[in-house]
């Protein structure tokens, strides 16, 4: 990874932004748009920090796919 | 007993089935990393149940709750594992300042756990315990199960670093490093979905 900290702001930035839709009135709509800023940083985490970009690995594959779908899963059964 | 002296044995990265960039660390704390991310994607998966059974509740539950303290802990682990990140960078690029990377971490990863006690001192204060409601039970198990995985982490970085500072790691031997770095990026991974389950969503 040559920019952990570019990252790190991205990171960072997400987590601002799904903090202030925490704050706005709930609805279907705001609980989908959290449980995709989740997904994207799990995302990041994975290929980022955790150096799985492009790595070909069964692991990889079932890391990358972790957040994406434990939050789709999360998302069926709270809307 | 080994045939070979310690010194001679070199970490071996694990192979990939093809080409493009190996996976960093080692085989076996990759696996010990699915299960604990199997269990906690369970629990998640639980909380999310039992709080679609229980809506009001939750509800009720999450207004006692401290949603900035949630945002610091965000914060503060985010940025730790930035600075772990930072430091296997550094290492990588023979680089001193990797040492001052890992023990920056230290204290920032430790931030998580401060408040997170002083949260549960509040809800404590409050009469608020595992045994108050299913909301309770959820909160306690989920963020006890993952404020212990944060101590682990913070001992884990802070063996890192003192074996960084005698010179155990360099850029052709540094496996280990690689699996605490990604142990401790774990943790970061757990945290990003349980902080909006628990402060966020409501």
């Amino acid at each position: 990874m040559k920019h952990p900290f570019t990252i790190w702001l991205i990171l960072i930035l997400l987590t601002l932004t799904m903090f202030m839709l925490g704050e706005v009135q709930p609805s279907s709509e705001v609980i989908m748009l959290v449980l995709m800023i989740s997904a994207i940083k799990g995302l990041l985490i994975v290929a980022g920090f955790m150096e799985l970009a492009g790595v070909k690995h069964l692991i990889q594959r079932g890391l990358m796919l972790y957040s994406p779908v434990l939050v789709l899963l999360i998302a069926l059964l709270l809307l | 007993m080994s045939l070979l002296p310690s010194s001679s044995v070199v970490s071996v990265s694990v192979p990939d089935s093809g080409r493009g960039p190996l996976m960093p660390g080692d085989l076996a704390m990759w696996i010990f990393i699915i299960a604990e991310l199997s269990v906690f994607a369970l629990l998640f998966l639980l909380f999310s149940y039992m709080r679609s059974s229980n809506a009001d509740l939750f509800l009720a539950g999450q207004q006692t709750l401290h949603p900035q303290a949630g945002l610091l802990n965000t914060l503060a682990l985010l940025s730790s594992s930035a600075c772990v990140a930072q430091a296997v960078h550094a290492i990588r690029q023979r680089q001193a300042s990797a040492l001052w990377w890992l023990l920056l971490s230290i204290p920032v990863g430790a931030i998580y756990i401060v408040v997170k006690l002083w949260e549960y001192q509040q809800l404590v204060q409050q009469g608020y315990d595992l045994d108050t409601n299913h909301f309770y039970t959820g909160y306690f198990l989920l963020t006890g199960f993952h404020l212990l995985h944060v101590v682990l982490g913070i001992v884990i970085l802070a063996f890192m670093s003192v074996r960084l500072w005698r010179g155990a790691y360099s850029p052709e031997q540094m496996s280990g490093l690689e699996s605490g770095a990604c142990y401790w990026h774990m943790v970061d991974l757990v945290w990003v979905i349980l902080f909006p389950l628990i402060y966020v969503i409501h």
